[in-house]
């Protein structure tokens, strides 16, 4: 057998006149965590709510674990787990109710209902509020609920619909940690119009445009192209100026205050492993080395750019 | 899956107040409708008794207590009804329905039935208080039954009807609003529009004349149909309407 669980072929989606969704198509495998990535209205939650059943393609063809969602939805719905932007919950339920009926209408086992609830409890950091009513959780853990509600029926594949938005900096932490961490053992869609967050949380990343698939790679080839050509350098003890526009293929040096300075290098080129040794050799208190990455607009704007001749490359 | 959906919205509708509120509101107004026609009954001076007529006190107190109750329900059912779609909608909750393995018409009988099994609730409590003059005497229980099952027929072409209009908005209110005005013109048309000639067409869709024969004792297949089509006609119209929202977004 093999892992693919999403396949999705020539999918198109019109509201009227317009294109939301013009056909795109890709792949997820198990063990996969694919991140969605365009800026807002560019059909990522069009492509979303299709693949979930939300909402009927207008062509194209959607599996779900070898299974045609469209002729068979309630079999494919079974293997799909999905927290839509706003997290589907009733409020005037408690977690543990509302959690046992999303078992239920995902057609798990009377008798398992129970451990799958407890599980995703567990999975979502949700023990301690079991009996208490949804509508007066924090948004984190409203937020958790919704995720534990996409788990508990242990699908083959998850879909997240910008999950970390409106959360404060820890719940963010926690949940792209949670993500990485169902993403061992399901598929897992995850969309969102944060670079950092696909960077931080995906190894797979496609990136849509008004409706059109325009950039689809691993994290580690994405993480090369967004690279700036930039290091931030931070030192405790600094040297003399000159030195430092001395080290090996930086091309200039400018003060960024308070002992910190960017170093521009070649684009292709990555000096950070010699700087790190020769200040460390040089015993200048390295304290910060980080390479600098394009925001998602301007990572966005060059894919587009480049897009239309893809062998041009312009050292 | 029918049965999980209804227990769930049963639920939701227990665990807020109105649904409480409506119940005992409901039973304090009619408690006083039922105690005047047993007085009624009693009553030596009473219109009934001085035509020379005996009614007997099932068709006296069962037929004024549940007539007056279908006009009660006509305000409490907008109410019941008002967020079972518009406020899933609203809150987001109804994805979590469509992207379950439930077909949409699992999703809407299941609320409709959710809806019944509080009809229920209502029915028996309203059929307590004609149900316990048995303590005191016999009664007509076959009147009695015909006259339950018209009710019961009735309210839930109410409730499939403020089902339907709550799948077409977002705001709870203005479904609540849209099913009462319905149901008053529904419950009303011939009274207002009589002197037409058509007026035998208006008194056809009247809610109110169908239930008629029930309350006279009468089980009518007839009148009976009128109502389970009403009813099938309004479900298949929130799953057309559903389905619509998934295939144009």
């Amino acid at each position: 057998m093999n892992n693919v669980l999403v396949k999705v072929e020539h999918l198109s989606r019109y509201y009227g006149p317009n294109i939301a969704v013009n056909t795109i198509g890709f792949e997820v495998r198990r063990g996969e965590v694919l991140g969605f990535l365009g800026p807002n209205g560019a059909g990522k939650t069009s492509t979303m709510q299709m693949i979930t059943g939300n909402l009927a393609p207008s062509a194209g063809r959607i599996e779900i674990g070898g299974v045609d969602l469209l002729d068979n939805p309630k079999q494919a719905k079974t293997q799909i787990g999905y927290l839509p932007e706003l997290p589907p919950l009733y409020r005037e339920l408690s977690v543990d109710e509302y959690l046992q009926f999303c078992a239920r209408i995902h057609r798990v086992p009377k008798t398992s209902i129970h451990k799958s609830v407890a599980y995703a409890k567990e999975r979502c950091g949700l023990n301690d509020v079991g009996p208490r009513l949804i509508g007066n959780l924090s948004k984190g853990y409203q937020q958790r609920v919704g995720i534990a509600q996409a788990i508990v029926h242990l699908p083959a594949v998850i879909v997240l619909d910008e999950p970390t938005v409106g959360l404060d900096p820890i719940q963010i932490r926690e949940i792209r940690s949670l993500i990485r961490e169902l993403g061992k053992d399901h598929a897992v869609i995850l969309s969102t119009h944060i670079l950092p967050e696909v960077q931080m949380t995906c190894d797979h990343v496609q990136i849509i445009s008004k409706g059109n698939l325009v950039y689809r790679d691993t994290i580690s080839n994405l993480n090369q192209q967004a690279r700036l050509g930039a290091l931030t350098l931070g030192l405790n003890h600094p040297p003399e100026l000159s030195a430092l526009q001395s080290l090996p293929q930086v091309q200039s040096v400018e003060p960024l205050g308070n002992q910190r300075w960017k170093l521009l290098h070649a684009h292709n080129a990555n000096p950070a492993q010699e700087i790190a040794t020769i200040a460390v050799n040089q015993q200048w208190g390295l304290c910060e080395l980080t390479p600098e990455y394009k925001s998602l607009e301007q990572f966005f704007v060059d894919i587009t750019m480049i897009e239309p001749k893809p062998e041009a490359n312009p050292a | 899956m029918i049965f999980t959906i209804a227990l769930r919205e049963l639920r939701s509708l227990f665990v807020s107040p109105i649904a409480w509120v409506l119940l005992a509101l409901m039973q304090f107004v009619l408690v006083f409708f039922f105690g005047g026609s047993v007085e009624m009954y009693f009553d030596p001076q009473s219109q009934v008794r001085m035509h020379g007529q005996d009614p007997g006190i099932t068709a006296l107190t069962g037929p004024f207590l549940f007539f007056w109750a279908s006009l009660f329900v006509v305000l409490v059912i907008p109410l019941l009804t008002m967020k079972v779609f518009s406020e899933e909608k609203r809150t987001g909750s109804l994805s979590l329905l469509r992207s379950a393995p439930v077909s949409i018409t699992e999703i809407v009988l299941g609320k409709f039935v959710g809806l019944s099994y509080f009809n229920l609730i209502l029915l028996a409590l309203i059929s307590v208080m004609p149900l316990s003059l048995l303590l005191f005497g016999k009664l007509d229980l076959g009147l009695l039954a015909a006259v339950i099952i018209g009710f019961f027929l009735l309210i839930s072409s109410y409730t499939a009807l403020g089902l339907f209009i709550s799948t077409l908005t977002r705001s709870p209110i203005v479904a609540a609003v849209v099913t009462l005005l319905l149901l008053l013109f529904l419950m009303f048309v011939d009274l207002v529009i009589v002197q037409q000639n058509s007026a035998s067409a208006f008194s056809y869709i009247s809610l109110r004349t169908h239930l008629e024969q029930f309350f006279m004792g009468v089980f009518s297949t007839k009148d009976m149909l009128y109502f389970i089509i009403f009813i099938i006609t309004f479900l298949i119209l929130a799953i057309a309407k559903l389905d619509y929202e998934r295939q144009q977004g």
